[in-house]
């Protein structure tokens, strides 16, 4: 009697380091990230610049209105 | 000597308690092997990161010739109908980051606030400087500025090989448009997912 419950013992102690062993080789395989992406953004800026002169012939109602 | 049932069990037990243990005892120190190893960590962290290496273009000075009712410009070399001296230069818009990036641009003008009158366009084209700079390309042709959001690139790389691109501009100038000094500020947006 005493024997069988001494091989319990020892299989229960071989079962509980297998499952162990087993877990920790799992845990040490490469994580893989489950939360969603972040969005970064980076910006930069260029100008366009044009100067538009009144065209010959068309009075300049803007300047006019300054002079008088 | 016969070995009994339980005593096959038990060693069986004992064997797999000592194999069980070996793995564990790597798995917690790290020693396997008599092998030993250095290790040289360094941390590059991602950065999203484009610039404008040409950012300004000026088309000067001009007028609307008298007749037509507009006059064209653009950044290839055109003026039609109007005294404007030719431009041959484009923004151009570099990937300096080390991340891909997906590429929107907006203005803070759109043709009838920049240039006013009847219907004035501000349009603007992408054109690839090196292969494959800007994957699936929406404004390949002239496509009109505006002051919303626009995707060009769905990826932008930052490869050295690939991270450049050109945009030329194209105006309209109606005959009835504002006059003076006109400036407007296009600005490109990367975005990546990290």
């Amino acid at each position: 009697m005493d024997t069988k419950k001494g091989t319990v013992i020892l299989v229960s102690i071989a079962l509980i380091l297998a499952i162990t062993a087993i877990a920790l080789n799992l845990t040490s395989s490469e994580p893989v990230s489950t939360t969603p992406k972040e969005l970064q953004t980076n910006a930069g800026a260029g100008e366009v610049g044009i100067v538009i002169n009144t065209p010959e012939g068309i009075e300049d109602k803007g300047a006019e209105g300054d002079l008088a | 000597m016969k070995l009994s049932k339980n005593d096959m069990v038990n060693y069986g037990a004992i064997l797999v308690i000592v194999v069980s243990l070996a793995s564990i005892g790597m798995q917690l120190t790290g020693f396997a092997t008599v092998q030993d190893t250095g290790i040289v960590n360094v941390t590059i962290d991602s950065a999203a990161a484009i610039n404008f290496t040409i950012a300004f273009i000026d088309f000067g000075n001009g007028t609307v010739d008298a007749g037509p009712a507009g006059a064209t410009l653009d950044t290839e070399g055109t003026v039609t109908d109007g005294n404007w001296d030719t431009v041959s230069a484009n923004l151009t818009l570099e990937n300096i980051g080390n991340e891909n990036v997906s590429l929107n641009f907006s203005s803070d003008e759109d043709a009838d606030t920049y240039l006013g009158g009847t219907n004035p366009t501000f349009k603007y084209k992408v054109t690839a400087d090196e292969s494959g700079a800007c994957v699936d390309n929406t404004a390949s042709s002239y496509i009109d500025m505006n002051t919303t959001s626009t995707e060009v690139c769905t990826t932008f790389p930052f490869a050295d090989a690939m991270d450049q691109i050109s945009i030329d501009i194209e105006l309209y100038i109606p005959s009835d448009s504002f006059t003076g000094e006109q400036t407007a500020t296009i600005t490109a947006t990367g975005t990546y997912g990290v």
